[in-house]
């Protein structure tokens, strides 16, 4: 990995960011006059000039991409018009449930997912494979949003067993996080079997098999290595779309997180809560991809040989 | 979720493994008959789907202690659920049908253009269709609902945003490729202007690639639609779709478990068989495609 072709790599992120705010600012400001937006007809002229004077929004439109820039840069997303509080301040206070979440979700992912997949993979055509991909298919087929509202129908409903929403113990994780939590291990389920199927059928494979190895140890110590490369990509994409991710499903169980906040500001139509939102899921999606191409490139110094770049 | 799906999407798989042709025989008729209800619903339905009747609120599906005239049971207002799916089924696919096309239009005019301009245009485009490509769909549907408030055709038109950035990809590169071939020089040759050459020459030769990304697609959007409605942002009372239903029908969880079930058991089979009939689909067209 040479510093040219990390600076290049970095480069090119701090390009698509930039690319993403100014698309947020035009079509911000596609949208209208945002005094005019924020006070509707309520207000008179006088007033409108004077806050258009306040926010520079009287100035050339170039002016505003600057001013824009700078204050996104100083953490200013502005002020949610429902509550008054600073967008940035209300987004943060809400990050911490959907990392909290997702990262449950993630790990329950990780841990169901990948032995299944490689469970599968080495089981090749058996009926353990075959149980394995089609529940792989029928999870990741499952909406978020039929899934919560089955898991809540019979653990929180029927049996009485779980809390169906909110936030309080670790027991009001349980179901939004396997509600989340599935799909991915499906994912991952399917990513794992074919990585490690792909990896098995290698030269080397048969070579360690060749030179008196125990089965065990090519599989564990030779192949599995080799097939957790493309895994880290995945994982990487999911960190990063966590946000995302986690919409529907923090919606469903009353669960206080980012995708929740976005949802509401969204019906509320608080566009400075929605734009920070936006903006860091952006900026989190930018940081995922790069964090993907260095991690693979260190993993896999072979790939980053064979581009060239 | 879509670049994860789409990578998981990437390693060749078999349709053989999961349970074989019997799978994919009920798949396609499941698919099939969604169609026709999609297609027949306004002229099968046996109530109005609007039709509300305060004796008969919260009655349970047939079988499970319901009566005869609503096979499905009735809702919170005493409408029929069999009605209301069937009407829901059919603004569902609708609506898909519509962005679908709406996407496709939009990318692969991008493609087009972004092919035979080149340059400055060509990597502008580009520009846009990664980061368009690295945000999660869900977000931009809603900062775009934020931005313009929400009414039906608006919805439509974001709903059709979503995988514009794939056909955008796929044209681009399929026309550079084919704009090399013989046929395309010796039309040129003739002077045939560009336009003719691309509508009635290069677009037929790489419409298999687009009609394959578009079976790809078709249950993102399903999904996406119901994702949207179930949040209460996309389609809106009177009309009724899948996740409208779904999301309406949470609220009765406890006392009429069926009126989330109905639509949800439909959105995933529907779903799931998309899936296995995309997969046998694409299997049987790659190896000639060369995807």
């Amino acid at each position: 990995m040479n510093g040219a072709w990390m600076a290049a790599k970095l480069l090119r992120a701090a390009a698509t960011l930039l690319l993403a705010v100014t698309v947020v600012f035009i079509v911000l400001r596609l949208a209208g006059d945002p005094a005019e937006i924020l006070f509707g007809d309520n207000v008179g002229e006088e007033s409108l000039i004077r806050y258009r004077a306040l926010w520079g929004l009287d100035q050339p439109l170039g002016v505003q991409y600057l001013l824009y820039l700078r204050s996104l840069l100083l953490g200013d997303f502005g002020l949610s018009s429902q509550s008054g509080a600073s967008a940035w301040q209300l987004m943060m206070g809400r990050l911490p449930y959907t990392l909290q979440l997702g990262g449950v979700s993630l790990l329950l992912a990780v841990l169901i997912g990948i032995p299944a997949g490689v469970a599968a993979a080495l089981a090749r055509g058996s009926l353990t494979d075959r149980v394995v991909m089609l529940a792989a298919v029928s999870s990741f087929c499952i909406p978020n949003f039929v899934l919560g509202v089955v898991l809540i129908l019979v653990f929180a409903e029927q049996f009485g067993w779980l809390p169906s929403h909110g936030t309080g113990g670790i027991w009001h994780l349980v179901l939004p996080a396997l509600t989340l939590g599935t799909g991915w291990a499906g994912v991952l389920a399917r990513f794992a079997r074919s990585a490690m199927l792909e990896v098995l059928g290698q030269p080397y494979i048969r070579g360690a098999r060749a030179s008196g190895l125990t089965e065990g140890r090519v599989r564990w110590r030779h192949a599995l290595p080799n097939a957790a490369i493309p895994l880290v990509t995945i994982l990487g994409f999911m960190v990063g779309g966590l946000v995302a991710g986690a919409i529907v499903t923090e919606s469903i169980f009353a669960w206080p997180g980012v995708g929740r906040l976005l949802v509401d500001s969204v019906k509320l139509r608080d566009l400075a809560v929605v734009q920070a939102i936006v903006l860091m899921v952006a900026a989190t999606m930018v940081a995922a991809n790069l964090v993907v191409d260095l991690l693979s490139a260190w993993l896999n110094p072979r790939l980053h040989a064979a581009t060239g770049a | 979720m879509d670049q994860v799906t789409a990578l998981a999407e990437a390693p060749p798989r078999r349709a053989r493994h999961l349970g074989g042709k019997v799978l994919l025989g009920m798949a396609v008729a499941w698919l099939a008959l969604m169609v026709v209800a999609a297609l027949t619903a306004h002229m099968i339905v046996p109530f109005d789907y609007r039709a509300t009747s305060l004796e008969a609120r919260l009655l349970p599906p047939i079988g499970l202690g319901g009566e005869f005239p609503y096979l499905l049971g009735t809702d919170h207002l005493g409408r029929d659920i069999l009605s209301r799916l069937l009407h829901s089924i059919q603004l569902s696919m609708a609506v898909a049908l519509a962005g679908s096309l709406i996407g496709a239009g939009f990318g692969i005019t991008l493609g087009f253009l972004a092919a035979h301009l080149r340059g400055v245009a060509d990597s502008v485009c580009m520009a846009l269709v990664d980061l368009q490509a690295a945000m999660p769909f869900m977000v931009v549907a809603l900062g775009v609902l934020a931005l313009f408030g929400n009414n039906f055709l608006l919805f439509i038109v974001v709903i059709g945003l979503h995988g514009w950035e794939r056909y955008a990809r796929l044209t681009r590169s399929l026309v550079l490729a084919e704009v090399e071939q013989g046929y395309v020089t010796a039309l040129r040759g003739f002077r045939a202007p560009p336009l003719l050459i691309y509508r009635r020459h290069v677009l037929p030769n790489i419409a298999a690639a687009l009609i394959v990304n578009f079976t790809l697609s078709f249950p993102e959007i399903i999904l996406l639609e119901s994702g949207l409605s179930f949040l209460g942002l996309g389609i809106q009372p009177p009309l009724t779709s899948l996740g409208n239903m779904l999301g309406f029908g949470r609220d009765y969880v406890a006392d009429a478990w069926w009126l989330p079930i109905v639509p949800g058991v439909v959105i995933f089979i529907t779903t799931l068989a998309m899936s296995l009939a995309g997969d046998a689909l694409r299997d049987r067209l790659d190896s000639s495609l060369n995807l």
